[in-house]
């Protein structure tokens, strides 16, 4: 499956943030993670919130060399808004003979990354009717837990490095380190699948490669997970101002 | 509690109206204008329920979860559903609770209102049979997710074969 396309160095890569979030949401945040692995390369990140976002969308395809598309799972699928822009990529693509190579990046809330593979066998499908080449694609399980837990780390870091100047002061020892690294450390190895995958899939894009699609999740424990997710709502639904019996409601 | 089948299609006008749908169901044409889910959790959080964009589709979620037939006519896009038939789902996800819980060995949202519920997709237009895969798979995914008893695929082009499926199931 592996073969060499054509190397992308100087060449434009743009990256579609396809969620239909105007601010935050885990799907921009793995495109900020993706672009840091594209250091070097012409990267243009552009996103399409809705219809309103479409033609500047368009533009950005005609000017690509190879597209990556970061998206939320909707129903196991592509999010409604974006059905549309992809019919009419299809057209502009058959049109004016684009041929770019398109990968994705599928992200859901649920914790297993395996339920993003009908969505990037969906953009598979979109490469055959364009004629565009696909280049595989990463899922990414626990989306919103990963983007959430990513805003600690600046807490973490102060914490460690305050613990380790005051352990230096005190007398430091491995145990006081790692004690002061702790929160920083479960954070990283939360994350880790999720960072790996991203390095592997923008070494994929330096070198114009395609590949099989790789699944990764956020590395808890499902009966961890399901614990965490489940406070996460409630502590949202008490931020929106409603109390978490109301979130029953029939 | 809506004991009435939904039927939900993306059929024009003129075609919809050639074809008779038994009494036993309300109808919903996806055609209708309607806003796109804006994924902000609105549904689960703050109106627990109901979107909380006041359109035609505010109370989907509860009308996907208390009918226990639901028929889809939906366009082939890419082995999933036309942009109209999206919208309505993506719309319908207060039909669930915003908790988490295992189905099926995967984790998925428990059913705000358990009942019995059958899910059929008619997929419409040229597909292939790479799509065909997808469509059947996307089928029994949903399925599974919206925790209903039986879903399944059918691929047909003639409104004839609709309308026998349709009076088959009811």
């Amino acid at each position: 499956m592996e073969h060499s396309v054509k190397s992308y160095q100087k060449k434009k890569i743009v990256i579609l943030n396809t969620s239909p979030k105007k601010k935050g949401g885990a799907s921009r945040y793995f495109s900020k993670v993706l672009k840091r692995c594209l250091v070097g390369l012409a990267v243009e990140v552009c996103d399409i919130c809705g219809q309103w976002d479409y033609e500047k969308g368009f533009q950005a395809l005609e000017q690509a060399d190879a597209v990556v598309v970061s998206a939320p799972l909707y129903m196991d699928g592509i999010p409604g808004h974006m059905l549309s822009f992809w019919k009419e990529a299809e057209e502009l693509c058959m049109e004016k003979k684009l041929d770019f190579m398109l990968y994705a990046i599928s992200n859901n809330g649920f914790v297993e990354g395996i339920q993003n593979k009908l969505h990037l066998a969906m953009y598979e499908d979109w490469c055959r009717c364009s004629g565009c080449t696909w280049g595989g694609g990463i899922g990414i399980g626990g989306g919103v837990m990963l983007a959430a837990t990513s805003f600690s780390y600046p807490i973490f870091l102060v914490l460690g490095i305050i613990g380790t100047v005051t352990g230096v002061m005190g007398g430091m020892t491995v145990t006081h380190f790692f004690t002061a690294w702790l929160g920083f450390l479960i954070i990283l190895f939360f994350h880790l699948g999720m960072y790996v995958t991203e390095i592997m899939l923008g070494q994929r894009i330096r070198k114009g490669k395609a590949g099989e699609n790789q699944y990764t999740r956020v590395l808890v424990p499902g009966i961890l997970f399901l614990l965490f997710a489940d406070l996460f709502m409630v502590l949202s639904g008490l931020g929106k101002g409603t109390l978490p019996h109301k979130l029953l409601r029939k | 509690m809506n004991a009435k089948g939904l039927i939900i299609h993306d059929l024009d006008d003129k075609t919809a109206k050639t074809i008779e749908f038994p009494d036993s169901y309300d109808v919903i044409a996806a055609r209708e204008k309607a806003a796109f889910c804006q994924g902000c959790f609105g549904c689960w959080l703050k109106t627990p329920g109901a979107c909380v964009y006041g359109d035609c589709l505010k109370e989907m979620g509860r009308r996907m979860s208390t009918s226990s037939q639901i028929i889809v006519i939906t366009r082939n896009f890419y082995g999933g559903y036309s942009p109209e038939i999206k919208r309505i789902f993506d719309r319908s996800i207060s039909a669930s609770l915003p908790f988490f819980t295992y189905r099926s060995g995967q984790i998925h949202h428990p059913q705000r209102v358990k009942r019995e519920r059958k899910l059929t997709f008619l997929f419409y237009g040229e597909i292939s049979e790479f799509e065909k895969e997808i469509g059947q798979k996307l089928v029994k995914a949903n399925g599974i997710n919206m925790a209903v008893t039986e879903a399944k695929a059918e691929f047909k082009n003639q409104i004839e074969c609709w309308e026998d499926i349709v009076w088959s199931i009811q």
